[in-house]
């Protein structure tokens, strides 16, 4: 039944608000918990430290052993 | 404390008005009030801290707090003069004090000495007014390193960039994944990748503290103050200086002259509408690089019945956007790219344009993040995904931390038919015509957006990507950055402002913003907006100081 309607504007329009709903700040209402934000991996914080993530981590270690 | 900020009554005798509190009208303020002028800046949008910005997607992108809102002030767009214009978001710049600096990503790359001579090096270019700049490299380093210092930048020279006399005041920021990804592949293809200059503070620098990598930058306000905006520093400076007064909220409609045909002052609506008239013995016009020209062209009288300081007719004209092209990559590990600044390296081995390629254009690369949620969830993923259902939701987890853009950031040549101009139709909230963006791409332009995005596939397949896809590149009908449109040149026929940025037409009128710019740089104009502020500033200080400037009133 979807599948029949995915291309029409309506169809589009409850997705963007869907999206609207699962992933914005909790503060409007949805997103519980941040059930959207744990599902992408995405956090919300004031301050992270490097390394960031793998590949930036693994760059560190190299250089801190002496390597290029 | 007291608070040291003046006050101006509406009758006091006020040296300058400023329009826009943005990244070159900020400056100026600062300088023009630091040499001890009078000086009152009218900025259309309200006057926010840094303590009213959040971490709120939706706030600042769907409802667009603090850029330009659409529903009241709507622009139209058309791609030739033969078309009537749609009304369309075509534009988007900063509108409150502080403008685009606020929001901007931070990238913050100096012009090279082949951007103001290159019609010399390459000839010219039909269909164009692709033309050398008054000034050079050399005459704007000063102000380069000066705006680098005042602002604060972080960064170390890469290998393509030009001389610079003092070193950055700030080491880089930290390196993130996609920067280790984009050494990775720049090493395996002969490119060079370099730590990217920011405008964002690596270490506390004159009384602001350090960036704390929270990842929101590209649309927001920095909640740490940390990125070097004018509304963060210079504007803050000029305040302090009891001679400056940041007037938010307030709207001009016309720049006010007198039969000699000298500036008198502004008309502007406040915020209650009330239209107000503001007394000036000089304006500086740092409306950006569409509500400038707009304005001139608002303000036309019998004398200027064409819109102010246009009598070359160039008020408006040679738009150019900038080009853009990027390709999109998967990796195997977590790249959390959501988190510290957008970028941190790039990669300038296409910077000059190559005549062997056949076509006119250059530019540069970075590898950032691709998106905050929302955006990411309604057109991050692949082309061909699923857009709902369990499998989308399966995409969605796999693919956000794990996503990396390689985006370039290209030269836009001045076309002699792409301009701003106002719309005979439409009006905004106020009742004043709005925006007519006439804009697209030169052929050389649409050709070097395709070489970047090829050159931005090739970086993510040689930096080991799972998959990389690109979407196709299309003529733009959206700018972001909005320059050209009054341009600079010694050549009253041909430029709208000499190379002090004063009006050829206006002795009292000075115009300083994107809108100067002669040629399009390499895609990240604000450090060269802020450089030419800075230049400005002392040529206006020079000419006021000299008696040049006789009150109007």
């Amino acid at each position: 039944m979807l599948k029949s309607i995915e291309k029409e504007k309506f169809f589009e329009s409850v997705r963007t608000m869907t999206i609207y709903g699962m992933f914005a700040n909790p503060s409007y209402g949805g997103n519980y918990d941040e059930i959207g934000w744990k599902l992408l991996g995405f956090q919300s914080e004031f301050y992270f430290e490097p390394p960031f993530g793998v590949y930036d981590r693994d760059y560190q270690a190299s250089q801190s052993n002496g390597g290029s | 404390m007291a608070d040291e900020r003046a006050k101006f009554a509406a009758q006091t005798d006020i040296d300058f008005v400023i329009i826009g509190a943005g990244a070159s009208g900020g400056i100026i303020a600062r300088e023009l009030a630091a040499a001890g002028f009078r000086v009152v800046v009218l900025e259309q949008g309200p006057y926010l801290r840094e303590r009213d910005f959040e971490h709120d997607e939706f706030k600042y992108r769907q409802q667009r707090a603090i850029t330009n809102d659409y529903d009241r002030q709507p622009n139209t767009f058309r791609m030739s003069e033969k078309e009537k214009a749609k009304v369309q978001p075509a534009i988007i710049y900063g509108r409150q004090v502080g403008g685009g600096t606020v929001h901007f990503t931070g990238n913050y790359w100096r012009f090279h000495e082949v951007d103001f001579i290159e019609r010399s090096k390459l000839g010219p270019i039909a269909g164009t007014a692709f033309d050398d700049w008054p000034i050079t490299y050399a005459e704007m380093e000063p102000y380069y390193t000066k705006t680098e210092w005042e602002l604060g930048v972080s960064g170390v020279p890469g290998p393509f960039d030009p001389p610079r006399s003092e070193p950055f005041p700030l080491p880089p920021l930290p390196i993130k994944s996609s920067g280790v990804l984009a050494e990775r592949g720049a090493h395996k293809l002969g490119w060079h990748a370099a730590p990217a200059p920011m405008a964002i503070i690596s270490q506390p620098y004159r009384g602001r503290s350090a960036c704390l990598h929270c990842g929101f930058c590209e649309f927001f306000g920095c909640e740490a103050n940390a990125k070097s905006s004018t509304l963060a520093t210079v504007i803050q400076e000029a305040e302090k200086t009891g001679r400056c007064e940041i007037r938010p909220n307030s709207y001009v409609r016309k720049i006010e002259t007198d039969k000699a045909g000298r500036v008198t002052g502004v008309t502007y609506f406040d915020e209650n509408r009330r239209e107000t008239f503001q007394a000036a013995k000089a304006v500086v016009l740092c409306a950006n690089g569409a509500e400038t020209p707009r304005l001139l062209l608002m303000s036309k009288s019998s004398r200027f019945p064409d819109g102010l300081a246009n009598s070359s007719g160039k008020v408006g004209k040679y738009l150019m956007f900038n080009g853009h092209a990027s390709a999109t990559a998967l990796f195997e590990q977590p790249l959390n790219e959501f988190k510290s600044v957008a970028v941190s390296r790039v990669i300038h081995d296409f910077y000059d344009s190559d005549p062997k390629r056949g076509y006119y254009g250059g530019g540069g690369i970075d590898t950032r993040f691709v998106s905050y949620p929302i955006n990411f969830a309604l057109r991050g993923l692949p082309p061909d995904s699923p857009r709902w259902g369990a499998q989308y939701k399966a995409m969605l987890r796999e693919h956000y931390t794990r996503s990396l853009n390689a985006s370039g950031h290209t030269t836009s040549l001045p076309v002699d038919t792409n301009n701003i101009s106002l719309d005979p139709h439409v009006k905004d909230a106020w009742g004043l015509p709005v925006v007519r963006v006439t804009y697209k791409d030169h052929a050389d332009d649409m050709k070097t957006m395709k070489f970047f995005q090829e050159r931005c596939k090739e970086l993510l397949e040689a930096a080991g990507a799972q998959k990389v896809w690109v979407r196709p590149v299309r003529e733009q009908s959206f700018g972001f950055h909005l320059l050209g449109t009054c341009r600079m040149g010694n050549d009253p026929r041909s430029s709208v402002v000499d190379k002090y940025h004063r009006a050829h037409d206006v002795p009292n009128l000075f115009i300083c913003d994107g809108s100067s710019f002669v040629t399009s740089g390499r895609g990240q104009p604000t450090c060269t907006i802020q450089a030419l502020a800075f230049r400005a500033s002392e040529h206006i200080v020079r000419i006021a100081k000299n008696g040049e400037i006789k009150s109007a009133v």
